[in-house]
């Protein structure tokens, strides 16, 4: 049996034009939605969009990207701090004047109208990305009804290419006919969402158990809405290590 | 061979809208969309030049219609008005799930009419909600189901059972190279004016708008297949031993034979209303 230290370590690619973050354009907005477990936190994968998105380099990859864009970011999270990212992105070492994060962790009251004023800021110098975390945990620290949070979120992703960033645990799906049981609404903004994606990534623990040398499964896969920039499916493996650095092998 | 293709000059008629089906339903999952074969009506139309409306409830980017309305935050009424129909108007609902069920009927009524045909979208794989107070009411699902003409259901095209595509559904796991392709399985169930439904399973490529007729093993397999395998026991009888056994003189009815021959021994005569199996000649005729 192969362990991950056999196999060759890969580079991210998210769409068929070896792409990693779909490309800026005025007409067609996109929707990535990206799913985790308790186990498979997705802090590394959305700081290599954040930082493909600004930069156009991706530090999971070994080689160089050929066409480099620079897109605005603006990353608002209901889980994580700010310091956790901007501690990840200083690594970089890149020019942070384009992104902007929103701090929804101390006030999401009015967290339609923070997140659209810095989006309508920033898409001065382009059509940004944003990145959603959590966005879920509005409806059950607000009277905000699903239907009601998927307008508003539309809202947002007419302005912008839209990732959100939010929980599949097993626990969180299993509905029932209780209207207001907490799995319910869970799984019915969830299954809405995925019926408006243009692209899916899932971030899973090994169904075998755990590895040492692997942390978890990453999945691409297309969204149910077609989209121009074809999607380039795959799986990959990937290990987490304790300095911090990230490793994709192919399943 | 026969039926096969009139199978698929049905779907053919239906989906380019030549066979009356005023309502047609699409159930799809998360793990096969319903949006590729919304858009092999639309392009089916559109070779026609049938007008095309299309009523979003979720999708931002507008596809290729001749109007394209938001209807998240409108009425019914405001929809139905706001809708130009054409001499003929195909009308796609790209997903009945957020219309309230108590609005169901008055929304189709006021889009259905003998120039157009609805197609609505329904997501089996979102919890359906049923309103307070209403605990029997039926579902929208069953109602939708009893209102339209011609149902698809959509099921990727992979070897994967029923069940693991169950699964993989309820914990949203998408299988690489099977979920949400172009190319899927739809079992069309059509409605006759008469009453009468025909149902066909077809594989549906709308790259290449090709339809065929999906070969089912409809032929259910023996008992002796099904018992083939199943143990290290020979539970299978062979032709002789079937012939033998035929031959066995079940007790009961050899009991019969000698009425009241034997003194004091208790005989049992059949009456008219006795029910005898004689599938099963030892049940208790009592």
């Amino acid at each position: 049996m192969s362990s991950s230290s056999d196999l060759q370590q890969q580079d991210l690619v998210v769409f068929e034009d070896h792409s990693i973050v779909p490309r800026s354009s005025s007409e067609y907005h996109y929707l990535t939605l990206i799913l985790f477990n308790s186990a498979t936190r997705p802090t590394w994968l959305v700081t290599a969009l954040v930082e493909n998105s600004l930069f156009g380099t991706c530090y999971l990859n070994k080689s160089p990207i050929s066409r480099r864009s620079s897109t605005p970011v603006v990353l608002a999270s209901l889980n994580t701090a700010e310091s956790t990212y901007r501690k990840q992105l200083a690594r970089l070492k890149g020019d942070l004047a384009e992104f902007k994060y929103v701090d929804l962790l101390s006030n999401y009251s009015n967290w339609f109208e923070m997140l659209s004023a810095q989006i309508d800021q920033l898409a001065k110098k382009g059509k940004p990305n944003v990145f959603l975390e959590n966005p879920e945990f509005l409806l059950f620290l607000s009277d905000t009804k699903v239907d009601t949070l998927l307008l508003q979120l539309q809202k947002l992703n007419a302005k912008c290419n839209l990732f959100l960033i939010s929980s599949n645990d097993e626990s969180l799906l299993e509905y029932s006919e209780i209207p207001d049981d907490l799995a319910t609404i869970h799984t019915s903004f969830l299954t809405k969402l995925v019926h408006r994606s243009n692209l899916l990534m899932s971030l899973r623990p090994l169904k075998t158990g755990r590895a040492v040398d692997v942390t978890g499964e990453l999945t691409i896969c297309r969204g149910l809405i077609d989209s121009p920039q074809k999607v380039a499916e795959k799986e990959y493996l990937y290990l987490v290590n304790k300095e911090g650095t990230v490793k994709l092998f192919y399943r | 061979m026969n039926s096969q293709n009139s199978a698929t000059v049905l779907l053919n008629r239906v989906i380019s809208l030549k066979e009356s089906s005023p309502l047609i339903l699409v159930l799809d999952t998360v793990l096969q969309t319903g949006s590729y074969l919304q858009k092999e009506l639309l392009h089916k139309a559109k070779s026609q030049n049938i007008h095309t409306v299309y009523l979003s409830f979720e999708t931002l980017n507008r596809p290729e219609v001749d109007e394209f309305i938001q209807c998240s935050e409108l009425s019914v009424e405001q929809i139905s008005k706001g809708i130009k129909h054409g001499p003929k108007t195909l009308i796609i609902i790209d997903s009945i799930n957020y219309v309230p069920i108590n609005q169901l009927n008055s929304l189709l009524r006021s889009l259905i009419s003998p120039t157009t045909v609805v197609c609505a979208d329904y997501h089996t794989s979102v919890p359906a909600e049923k309103p307070a107070g209403y605990q029997n009411m039926a579902s929208a699902l069953q109602t939708l189901m009893f209102m339209a003409t011609t149902i698809f259901e959509l099921r990727p095209l992979s070897t994967l059972s029923d069940e693991e595509l169950e699964v993989a559904s309820h914990r949203l796991e998408f299988p690489v190279g099977v979920a949400n392709r172009p190319k899927f399985e739809a079992r069309m169930v059509y409605r006759r004016k008469s009453g009468r439904s025909l149902e066909h399973v077809f594989e549906i490529d709308t790259l290449t708008h090709e339809y065929t007729v999906k070969q089912e093993s409809t032929e259910q397999p023996n008992e002796e297949e099904l018992l083939e395998n199943l143990t290290t026991f020979n539970l299978t009888t062979t032709h002789k031993q079937k012939l033998e056994r035929e031959k066995v003189d079940l007790p009961f009815l050899e009991a019969q034979e000698s009425l009241g021959a034997v003194g004091g021994a208790i005989v049992y005569e059949f009456e008219k209303d006795d029910d005898y199996d004689e599938d099963d000649p030892y049940e208790d005729p009592f």
